[in-house]
Parts: structure tokens; C-alpha cells; sequence
């Protein structure tokens, strides 16, 4: 009996200790960026052109899980949390501040450029902003259900309550550089001549305004696609906002085949 | 004394001196310690709700010493001091200076905490309106307590009854505010409150009147009756099998229905009247839901304290020789108190889970819940959307349990000392847990930071504490095995039980974040902590402890 016990608490304690490991091994180390400032970034796969996964605003980069498995077995893949984001410190950056952290974070982790930009949401415009600053770097782009800075505008005069005034700092603290981000992009440049593909999430939702205003957004995005001399408009009828959790298989199937493309060109 | 009403108030109180401290301790160590944190409070709505918790529990505690009720010599219910009943005043006088008294100290308490601990914070609580139904709240408690003090279920009843009235109309400003200004209303409604405060007062004189000319003969055929139904509810019908069922019942009959009734209580006069007042709207039901979900796990924790005690009422933790010397083991008796708390636990939930469904029907706006459903149903497998909600309520329903019956292996070892020292110790570390859950999701900004530097530290934290569980258990089982308290062939069962509900936790663990690993084996090792097993162990040892001293 007492000779029984022990060797099962010996083993619960074993498991204990190879779960500790097995989750202290897996969770994302911190890159500094300038002294006192890191970022969350986790790492996988190998190959060029590395891939960046930019999530939307009060997302982490748990949120990946699935596509960055996915994408790691054909390409060097980077998830991170943004600075400004719930994880990070600072709250008040714009996309030009948050270009530049990348850049250095991805240089400290040894992630060599050409990169593939992958932006969710408001992450799409921050994508859009780095490659207008790098865009020597720059090898494709994947833009999941991306505002337009038309579309903003346009918000603000037909659903103003509803646009960037509802974005609150107390739940998006990093909501406070959002202006100054977007006159930075209307101020950008143009983008680089590589293939971006543009996801509009079209999927049913219970929200009636989502419902109201899919049409605009869908009509801004193919719009701003005719644009893109290698662009490429994408709807998805089977998911809403948050297409890297709802179709991941999609965005892994996009993401390779700007990886393809890059590497034929 | 100069006369008879300052005897009497002397003897209000003399006979709760301590407590009277207590609360006026209490209330000098919050104003400090808020205006100290006031940037903390005013900044974060949760912790600014948490600050309410002490002003509540210590009306709670006024209203308590404020019941000026003395047993009779049979030991049945309290009721008006008989001893006063010779006091050379007329009964008007008898009745009104002790409720006079409670009046003045409960809306002066609740004065001094309006004044002087929220309004320096900037927190600007109404005054005059919850003090009057306060007021209205301290002469219905005297008047049924007083009136009907030979009645122990109906005096339940009608005092659950009044409080819900009391509440509702407590409300009415708020809720009728669209109609007519809230200012209105509560002249108006004033009115009504003062009518059933001079009714009430009037009752309560009748009734000690005729208790004082050893009147209330006629009542003996209802209270007869009355008695009756709970007799007829809880008596058994047939003799007991065995002892352990006739513990079971015994356990089931004292302590089964607290936590069942506490959270019936709880739903109709706190979470109905606020979520009335809050409104139905889409982000106040998920914000009334969310509480609902852990109502029973909070009320659980100061309700185990209580369970834990050879008698839920009574401070005092020696085990009268009734109880010692019952020819039963002492690990029957643990599994009576087990069993027991186990009902208790699922009454409360069925409580819970006819009553929400119910609201969320008829009254709520379930837009954002719908939509987290909608999210979940998109990131989970078929498989996943059935069983991690139902694994999801086996937890919570456990982990009331847990809290329940958590506090046994001290609570019944008779030691006085070392009980009230764990639970303080407990019950502080609950309430900052409560205070930093409500800091941490009023400050996304900076909760980011803490939870990003502690969490590589987290999953040792957790295997280490597991680790401690698994020998302190080890260690009592085969105690507890070596000095026959229990047998070989109950142990196993134990552990066999323990180990299955443990399994079904870290499988649900794995069926929530079955993507992202770190977060998995942290689930995992934080659920493996929930299933009680060391402390358990250690109950029979304490409980022999506390019968052969």
C-alpha cells in the first residue's frame, strides 16, 4: 500500500515537472529592441522569404497558433506582439514607430529580409506602412479583412459613433496613436511592386451594422486592389473578422502562394 | 443610569462591545487605507466595487448586534428579552429605545461611510434615500424577529419575504426615473416607507405587549402547525439503514441548504435589483452572467468556513459530546460532511441553472453572448462544443465543492487558534486575488507587463505546489492508513475517485487551448491543483484529534 503510494506520487510529481518544462520551454521569448524594450516573439520553420504575422489591435500572437504551424513547414514564420499592444508597455506609437520596432526586432532575431507582411485588421495598415518604409524588403503581403483609410473616412461621416471614437484606450490601450497612424499613411508613399493579396471576410455575423456596411467595405477593398499592379482580391464567405482563428487553412494557402510567387520572380 | 432608556442602550451596547469596535475599527482602517489608495480605486471600476464589500458586511454585522433578542431557557428561537419584561417602563418605551438605537447607529454608520471614506475619493454614494430604507430594513428585522418569535420557519420566510419588498422598492426610483425625476420618487416612496416603519413599529409593541402579559396563548395551534411543515419536510420517514446515512441526514438537515438558500438570496436581493437597475442591455448581461457563473464558487468560500466547524453558528470549534461520542468512525463522519456539501453544491447550481436561463429568456439582451458563442463555435471541433462546456460547469461545480469541504481538516481539530489564524490568512488572500483580477481588468495597459514577466515563472510555480500536494497527501494517507482511521480498500476508492476527476480536468485543460502548448500544460497544471486531496486526507486525523482530547 505505502510502497504503491509513493511510486504514484512519484510519478504525478514527474509529470508535473515535464509539463512545467514542456510549457516554460514553449512560451515566447522577449527580442529587446533598445534597452528596457521588448518585444514577444516566437519563431519557427526555415526558409526564405520569412514570413511576419501582424495581428490586429488587442490581439496577441497566440492568435496565429494555427497559421504559424501551418506556414512553418514551408517558410521561416515570425508571430510577435506588437509595442502599444496589451503585452507591451507603451501605448501611445504610431505605425511608423512600430515599423521601426519590427525592423529591429527582426534584425536582433536574425530573420534575414525578404519578408512576406501578413496583417490582420488594423495590423494591415501597419504592414502597409513598413513596407512603404522597407521596401527593398519586402517580398509579398497578405492582408486579412485590412481597414482602408477610405473606408475610415467614411465611417467617420456616416457611422461616426461606431468609428475610430469607439475604438476606447481603456480596452485598445495602443487605440491612442491610431490617428496619427493614419495620417502617416496618407502621408506614405506608395507600395512596393511585389503580389498582395487582399482578404474581405464576408461571412454572416449578428452584428447589424457589420451586415449594413460589408458592401462598402467589400466595394473599398476591390477597389484599392485595381490599384495594386500585382494585387489580388479574395472573399471569404465562410468567416468573419478574425479569419486567422475562423479559416486558418485559407490564410495558409494565400500566404504560400506569395511565397511561390516571390520566389518565381 | 439616570433612566430607563439609557440602561437599556448601555445594554445594547455593553452586549456587543467587541463587535461594535470591530465595525468601527473597520471603517477607520478603510478610510485610511482607501484615501492612501485612492488612485488605485477611483481608476478601476472593479476595485472601486470590491471597496463597497466592507461598508456592506459591516451594516450586515450592525443589523446583527443590533437584534437585541435573548434565547428562552428551552433554548428555542430568540426572541424579546423575557428578563426586561419586569423593567418598570411602559412597552412603548421597552420597544422603541432599543430600535430607536439601531436606527440611530445603522443609518449613522452608514452616514460616516458615505462621508467619510467615498466622498474624499471623489465617490458620490445618495445619502438620504438608502438610508431611509435602511432604516425602514433595521425596524421590519426587529418587528418579525421580536413578533415572531416562537415561529422558526415563518420567520424566515417573512423576513426573506420583507427583505425582497424592501429591495424592490428600494429600486423603484431608478427604475421609474423615466416617468417622473428619481428625486420625486423617493419623497413619494418615502412616504410609503415611513407608513410601514409605524406599522412595523406598531407590531412590534403589540406583540411584545401581549408577550408581556404572558399573552400569544391562541398562537400556539399555528405555531404548532407551522413547526409541523419543516417536520414533515426533513423528518425521515423510515429508520435509517445504517449510520452513515443517518449522519448524512443529520449533516444535510443542519448545514444542506445554507449555501442553496444563500444563493437564492443573492440572486433576489442583490443581483436582480442591480442588474434591474443596471439595465438588460447586451454588455450588462454579459457583465450580470459573468458574475452569475462564479456566484456559487464565492459564496462557497466563507460558507466552507463555516461547514467546516462542528456547528455552523458557533465560534467555538471544541465537538460537544453528542457528536464525540457517536458510535460512528471518524472517517464516516468526514464522508457525511462530504456527501452533504457535494448536495449542497449541486442545489445551488440547479438553483442557478433554472434561474439564468430563465432571465436570460425573458428579460436579457444576449447579443454579446451570442457572439461569443459564434466565436467559439467557430474556433471549436463539433466534439469540443459540447464537451468543453460541460467539463467547463464539472469544474465549477467542483471547485465549489472544493471550498466547501476545504476547510474540514482544521475546522473540525478543535483547534481555535489555528482555524481563525488560516481562515483570516485565507480569506485575505482571496479577497487581494478578487482585487487584483478587478486592477488587472481595469489596467490592460499595464497587466500586460505582469503577466508577460511572471508567466515564464508560473508553470514551476505550479508543478512545485502540485509537487507539495502529492507529498503532503502521500504522507497522510499512509498516516492516516497506518493509524487505522481509515481502511486500505476506502483509501483507494479515494485515490481511484481522485485520480479520475483529476484525469477529466487536464483533459479539459487540453480541449481549450489544444493549439497553443504553453498555455495548454499551464492549464493543465493550474486544474490538477483544484480536486482536494491532501487536505481531505488529513480530516479524519483531525476530527480523532478533536474527540479523544
Amino acid at each position: 500500500m505505502n510502497k504503491l503510494l509513493i511510486l504514484i506520487a512519484a510519478l504525478l510529481c514527474y509529470v508535473a515537472f515535464a509539463l512545467a518544462h514542456e510549457s516554460a520551454a514553449d512560451i515566447p521569448p522577449r527580442v529587446e529592441v533598445s534597452p528596457g524594450h521588448r518585444l514577444r516573439m516566437r519563431i519557427e520553420g526555415s526558409g526564405s522569404p520569412a514570413v511576419v504575422l501582424e495581428i490586429g489591435l488587442g490581439g496577441t500572437l497566440e492568435e496565429w497558433a494555427m497559421v504559424q504551424s501551418g506556414v512553418a513547414k514551408f517558410a521561416r514564420v515570425a508571430a510577435y506582439d506588437r509595442n502599444g499592444s496589451n503585452y507591451t508597455s507603451q501605448s501611445s506609437l504610431t505605425a511608423r514607430q512600430v515599423a521601426r520596432d519590427l525592423h529591429e526586432a527582426l534584425a536582433k532575431a536574425h530573420i534575414a529580409p525578404p519578408y512576406v507582411l501578413v496583417g490582420q485588421s488594423f495590423g494591415g495598415i501597419y504592414n502597409r506602412v513598413f513596407a512603404e518604409m522597407y521596401p527593398g524588403d519586402i517580398a509579398g503581403m497578405v492582408l486579412l479583412d485590412a481597414p482602408q483609410e477610405k473606408f475610415i473616412d467614411w465611417m467617420e461621416i456616416h457611422h461616426p459613433k461606431e468609428g475610430l471614437a469607439s475604438f476606447r484606450t481603456e480596452h485598445w490601450p495602443e487605440a491612442a496613436g491610431m490617428r496619427a497612424t493614419l495620417d502617416e499613411l496618407k502621408a506614405g508613399g506608395p507600395l512596393p511592386d511585389v503580389p498582395i493579396i487582399v482578404v474581405t471576410a464576408a461571412g454572416p455575423s449578428r452584428d447589424p451594422l457589420r451586415t449594413e456596411i460589408l458592401p462598402v467595405w467589400t466595394a473599398m477593398h476591390e477597389d484599392w486592389v485595381k490599384i495594386l499592379p500585382l494585387g489580388r482580391h479574395v472573399i471569404t464567405y465562410r468567416s468573419g473578422h478574425g479569419i486567422q482563428v475562423e479559416q486558418p487553412d485559407l490564410v495558409i494557402e494565400l500566404i504560400n502562394e506569395v511565397v511561390q510567387q516571390s520566389h518565381r520572380r | 443610569m439616570r433612566s430607563s432608556i439609557q440602561a437599556l442602550v448601555w445594554e445594547m451596547w455593553a452586549s456587543h462591545r467587541r463587535g461594535w469596535l470591530l465595525v468601527l475599527g473597520v471603517l477607520w482602517l478603510c478610510a485610511t487605507l482607501y484615501r492612501l489608495f485612492a488612485a488605485l480605486i477611483q481608476h478601476s471600476d472593479a476595485i472601486q466595487t470590491l471597496s463597497f464589500a466592507p461598508m456592506i458586511i459591516s451594516l450586515i454585522l450592525v443589523m446583527a448586534f443590533c437584534d437585541f433578542t435573548d434565547r428562552d431557557t428551552r433554548g428555542d428561537m430568540a426572541g424579546f428579552p423575557r428578563r426586561l419584561f419586569v423593567f418598570p417602563v411602559r412597552t412603548i418605551v421597552l420597544v422603541m429605545s432599543p430600535m430607536a438605537y439601531a436606527l440611530a447607529v445603522l443609518t449613522g454608520i452608514y452616514c460616516a461611510w458615505a462621508i467619510l471614506v467615498y466622498r474624499p475619493l471623489g465617490i458620490d454614494i445618495a445619502i438620504g434615500w438608502p438610508a431611509a430604507v435602511l432604516a425602514t430594513g433595521m425596524v421590519f428585522y426587529q418587528a418579525i424577529i421580536w413578533s415572531l418569535s416562537g415561529f422558526k420557519l415563518v420567520r424566515i420566510l417573512v423576513m426573506s419575504l420583507a427583505a425582497c419588498v424592501l429591495v424592490s422598492v428600494g429600486c423603484l426610483p431608478w427604475v421609474l426615473a423615466a416617468s417622473r425625476s428619481r428625486q420625486s420618487w423617493e419623497i413619494l416612496l418615502g412616504v410609503l416607507l415611513a407608513v410601514m416603519s409605524l406599522a412595523g413599529c406598531a407590531a412590534a409593541v403589540i406583540a411584545v405587549e401581549m408577550q408581556r402579559r404572558g399573552g400569544g396563548r391562541g398562537w400556539s395551534r399555528p405555531r404548532t402547525v407551522f413547526d409541523s411543515i419543516p417536520h414533515a419536510i426533513f423528518q425521515p420517514r423510515r429508520a435509517f439503514k445504517s449510520a452513515q446515512q443517518a449522519l448524512f441526514w443529520l449533516e444535510w438537515r443542519r448545514n444542506g441548504l445554507i449555501l442553496p438558500f444563500t444563493v437564492v438570496l443573492t440572486l433576489a436581493l442583490i443581483v436582480g435589483p442591480v442588474s434591474r437597475i443596471n439595465g438588460h442591455g447586451h454588455e450588462e448581461t454579459l457583465w450580470t452572467v459573468q458574475w452569475l457563473a462564479i456566484l456559487p464558487i464565492l459564496l462557497a468560500v466563507p460558507i466552507g468556513k463555516g461547514i467546516a466547524k462542528p456547528d455552523f453558528w458557533s465560534l467555538d470549534l471544541a465537538m460537544s459530546s453528542f457528536m464525540a461520542t457517536r458510535p460512528v468512525s471518524d472517517g464516516q463522519i468526514i464522508i457525511a460532511k462530504m456527501k452533504a456539501a457535494a448536495c449542497s453544491t449541486l442545489l445551488a447550481w440547479i438553483v442557478l441553472l433554472a434561474v439564468t436561463p430563465l432571465w436570460l429568456c425573458l428579460a436579457a439582451d444576449t447579443r454579446d453572448l451570442r457572439s461569443i458563442a459564434d466565436n467559439f463555435r467557430l474556433i471549436y471541433s463539433p466534439i469540443s462544443q459540447w464537451t468543453i462546456p460541460i467539463l467547463m460547469l464539472f469544474i465549477a461545480i467542483l471547485l465549489t465543492w472544493a471550498f466547501m469541504v476545504n476547510s474540514i481538516w482544521i475546522g473540525l481539530s478543535g483547534r481555535t487558534g489555528l482555524f481563525y489564524s488560516l481562515t483570516s490568512v485565507g480569506m485575505t488572500v482571496f479577497i487581494g486575488g478578487l482585487i487584483l483580477i478587478g486592477w488587472c481588468v481595469d489596467h490592460p495597459n499595464q497587466r500586460g507587463n505582469i503577466i508577460v514577466t511572471l508567466v515564464p515563472y508560473v508553470p514551476w510555480i505550479l508543478a512545485t505546489l502540485f509537487t507539495g500536494k502529492i507529498v503532503a497527501a502521500a504522507s497522510v494517507l499512509v498516516t492516516v492508513h497506518r493509524a487505522r482511521v481509515m481502511s486500505g480498500r476506502t483509501i483507494n476508492t479515494c485515490l481511484c475517485v481522485w485520480i479520475a476527476v483529476t484525469s477529466c480536468l487536464a483533459a479539459t485543460a487540453w480541449l481549450i487551448s489544444p493549439q497553443v502548448i504553453w498555455l495548454r500544460d499551464l492549464l493543465v497544471l493550474a486544474l490538477i491543483l483544484v480536486a482536494p486531496l491532501a487536505r481531505l486526507g488529513a480530516s479524519p486525523l483531525a476530527i480523532a484529534q478533536n474527540r479523544h482530547r
